[in-house]
């Protein structure tokens, strides 16, 4: 290329990254108050969970979109403003902070691994934030009183999950547990359910550590059918869980499976196909829930395809929470009484009770929505709850 | 309020600015060591325990970079009798290592990390470390084991001949390069207050690379300028929601197409100078001429 011309193409590019710092940044201008409330919806739009960070948000944006035709908040508009954090704890503090100043409450960060960083962070700027998909125990805890999760901590969740499995499956008295040690959450859900099963005097022969990167299931299941428990506990990623399902039955081994939930999702069912037949899993809710059906079926529309996953539900019902609380606090959404209003929304998030589609629920003193949790099994290809 | 964000960016500005040149210090004596990653995280989690233990912020640093030095150092005798790319694989080996032993070991917190890292870094502590850094840099460049280091980056045999000892500056450059990115990773766990093996990975160590060969991997102001520019861009298109990663991957693209050298070379920065002192110089002149004219 000619030096004049490359010299000429450089000067352009330099002109156009020039001019985009002249674009507004999204929030409303400050004569909109008066018509619309908007909500920073942080969440992980690119990056490793960028899958579901995407689709917790159709759940939220349907639950606004109802509001909205409803009429609004104290008739104002609800708008969701989504910031992406990449996935990446640093980004999500970063985030925060940029949000903050004009935000009356945040919604997110909304993933355990960024919230650890930008929550305590919201929590510092005294500003309401509420995670849709924070399961890290102690996360909301330790950031009082300003943050709030509506998903039970996975470590109660799994011991849960132990309890209602032996419930169910009297006969195990051993078990193993495949593990992901690499991921955080399959480490902590894992303990937690190895927890759970000795606590009711349950034998554990091993606790089987993969890799994230493992293509073959094969020498994994081979393990456990030298081992020989009466059931298997997993606590991996979906797919690979879903792998390691099917080999058992390609083996012909034929053991109690029970999923922790981060492992339960419609993507390790996919992989395990016929093998996911008789398993158990733990969930808040279950997206298959004949209640939910019509939910279920407008974040698939909205999503083109990929169903939604509990974090989908824990969002919309956030939402519409959050809008009541709104509403009971009697914001004018006025940026001059911002500090003020923070505050008067902060006492009733604290002692709100909401009828949705969760039940009944509030948030307890810890930042903890009381949620309930379903064990669920696979019949006919179909999630359903086991009573 | 919004001074915190202002705030915020500079800091992980400051803190990739660190571990640009933690990478550019090697890559000048002709060392493709990308084990900066590893050694920030020895960094970040021999500073974390020793806050936590109580020790104060200066002396958790300063024994966070030395133990980094030394850890440069050590992996600087392997890579001894290798070349470019050779120490590349290695170094990267190095930093994987490092990563898995965080997640298998309990005592650093495993695959969940440490949290709770008392909140130490600030503008003025990363940018007085910057400052101390540039310093020695422009002294180093300007000295006989600056000339030594660019010497044996030109031609190892050659430089031998001369009476350069190459084994002495290798292990050196690798000493520094671990103490510059074990500064950064100390910094990191004191801003983010929480650190686990999946913030050492491989989408890091890619980022610094971007940083470096973007801004200009001859000259360390090159890396300055990289880390401020890719850092800001994504800031400022988030307009573009999904699509700003797209921006930002094309102008990375069309930069390195239209300058493989990066943005700044020690040429380019000389144009510069010689321009700002010519503009200076002009506007004295026409000053003069104007109040000649009064």
């Amino acid at each position: 290329m000619k030096p004049v011309r490359q010299k000429s193409i450089f000067v352009v590019i330099a002109m156009a990254f020039f001019v985009t710092l002249w674009i507004p940044e999204g929030f409303a201008k400050d004569d909109e108050w008066q018509k619309e409330i908007h909500i920073p919806f942080i969440t992980c739009r690119t990056g490793v969970l960028a899958t579901w960070g995407k689709i917790m948000y159709y759940g939220a944006q349907i639950a606004a979109e109802e509001i909205n035709a409803r009429g609004g908040v104290r008739g104002m508009k609800l708008l969701l403003d989504v910031y992406d954090d990449g996935s990446d704890a640093a980004q999500s503090a970063m985030l925060v902070r940029k949000v903050e100043p004009k935000a009356l409450v945040l919604f997110g960060p909304n993933n355990s691994n960024t919230a650890e960083t930008g929550l305590p962070v919201a929590n510092s700027l005294r500003v309401p934030a509420v995670s849709g998909c924070c399961a890290k125990t102690s996360i909301v805890a330790e950031s009082r009183p300003w943050t709030f999760t509506n998903l039970m901590p996975v470590d109660l969740l799994s011991i849960k999950a132990a309890e209602l499995f032996l419930k169910k499956e009297v006969e195990v008295k051993t078990a193993v547990l495949l593990v992901d040690k690499a991921d955080p959450s399959s480490t902590l859900q894992g303990a937690s359910i190895v927890k759970g099963l000795k606590e009711k005097g349950i034998a554990i022969k091993e606790e089987i550590a993969i890799s994230q990167g493992d293509i073959d299931p094969a020498p994994v299941i081979t393990r456990v059918k030298d081992l020989n428990p009466d059931a298997v506990a997993i606590s991996v990623g979906a797919e690979m869980g879903g792998a390691f399902i099917k080999e058992m039955e390609r083996q012909g081994l034929k053991k109690k499976i029970l999923c922790a939930q981060g492992s339960w999702t419609p993507d390790l069912i996919r992989v395990a196909g016929s093998a996911a037949e008789g398993i158990y899993g733990i969930n808040q809710m279950w997206p298959a829930d004949p209640k939910l059906k019509s939910l279920y079926d407008k974040c698939k529309e909205k999503s083109g395809g990929p169903p939604p996953n509990f974090c989908s539900f824990t969002c919309y019902e956030l939402t519409w929470f959050l809008a009541q609380a709104i509403e009971k606090a009697g914001i004018t959404n006025n940026p001059g009484k911002r500090r003020e209003e923070r505050e008067k929304l902060l006492k009733v998030i604290q002692t709100m009770e909401r009828d949705g589609i969760l039940g009944k629920w509030r948030f307890r003193e810890d930042g903890v929505g009381s949620s309930q949790a379903h064990l669920l099994t696979i019949k006919g290809g179909n999630e359903i709850e086991v009573k | 309020m919004e001074l915190q964000y202002f705030e915020s960016v500079a800091i992980f500005t400051g803190i990739y600015i660190i571990l640009g040149w933690a990478m550019y210090f090697p890559l000048s004596a002709g060392q493709f060591n990308m084990g900066v990653i590893g050694f920030a995280a020895i960094g970040a989690y021999c500073s974390a325990l020793c806050s936590k233990a109580g020790v104060p912020f200066g002396l958790s640093l300063l024994a966070s970079a030395i133990l980094g030095g030394i850890a440069g150092f050590l992996i600087g005798y392997p890579t001894l009798r290798l070349r470019t790319f050779a120490i590349a694989i290695v170094t990267i080996a190095f930093s994987e290592i490092v990563r898995i032993c965080a997640v298998n070991l309990n005592f650093v917190g495993g695959s969940r990390g440490i949290i709770h890292i008392p909140f130490f870094t600030n503008v003025l502590n990363v940018y007085a470390v910057i400052l101390i850094l540039a310093f020695f840099l422009t002294r180093w460049n300007n000295s006989k084991w600056g000339r030594a280091a660019q010497a044996m980056k030109e031609d190892e045999d050659v430089a031998e001949s001369m009476g350069i000892n190459l084994a002495r500056m290798k292990l050196f450059v690798n000493g520094v390069c671990g103490f510059m990115a074990a500064l950064a990773g100390v910094f990191f766990a004191h801003y983010t207050t929480f650190i686990q093996p999946a913030h050492f990975g491989f989408d890091l160590l890619m980022r610094v690379c971007c940083f470096v060969f973007f801004g200009g991997w001859t000259y360390f102001w090159g890396v300055f300028l990289g880390v401020a520019v890719l850092i800001i861009i994504p800031e400022i298109v988030r307009f573009l929601d999904d699509w700003r990663l797209v921006f930002y991957g094309g102008v990375l693209i069309a930069i390195l197409l239209l300058r493989p050298q990066g943005l700044m070379t020690k040429q380019t920065s000389e144009v510069l100078r010689r321009g700002l002192k010519g503009w200076l110089k002009w506007g004295r002149e026409e000053h003069l001429r104007m109040r000649n004219r009064e």
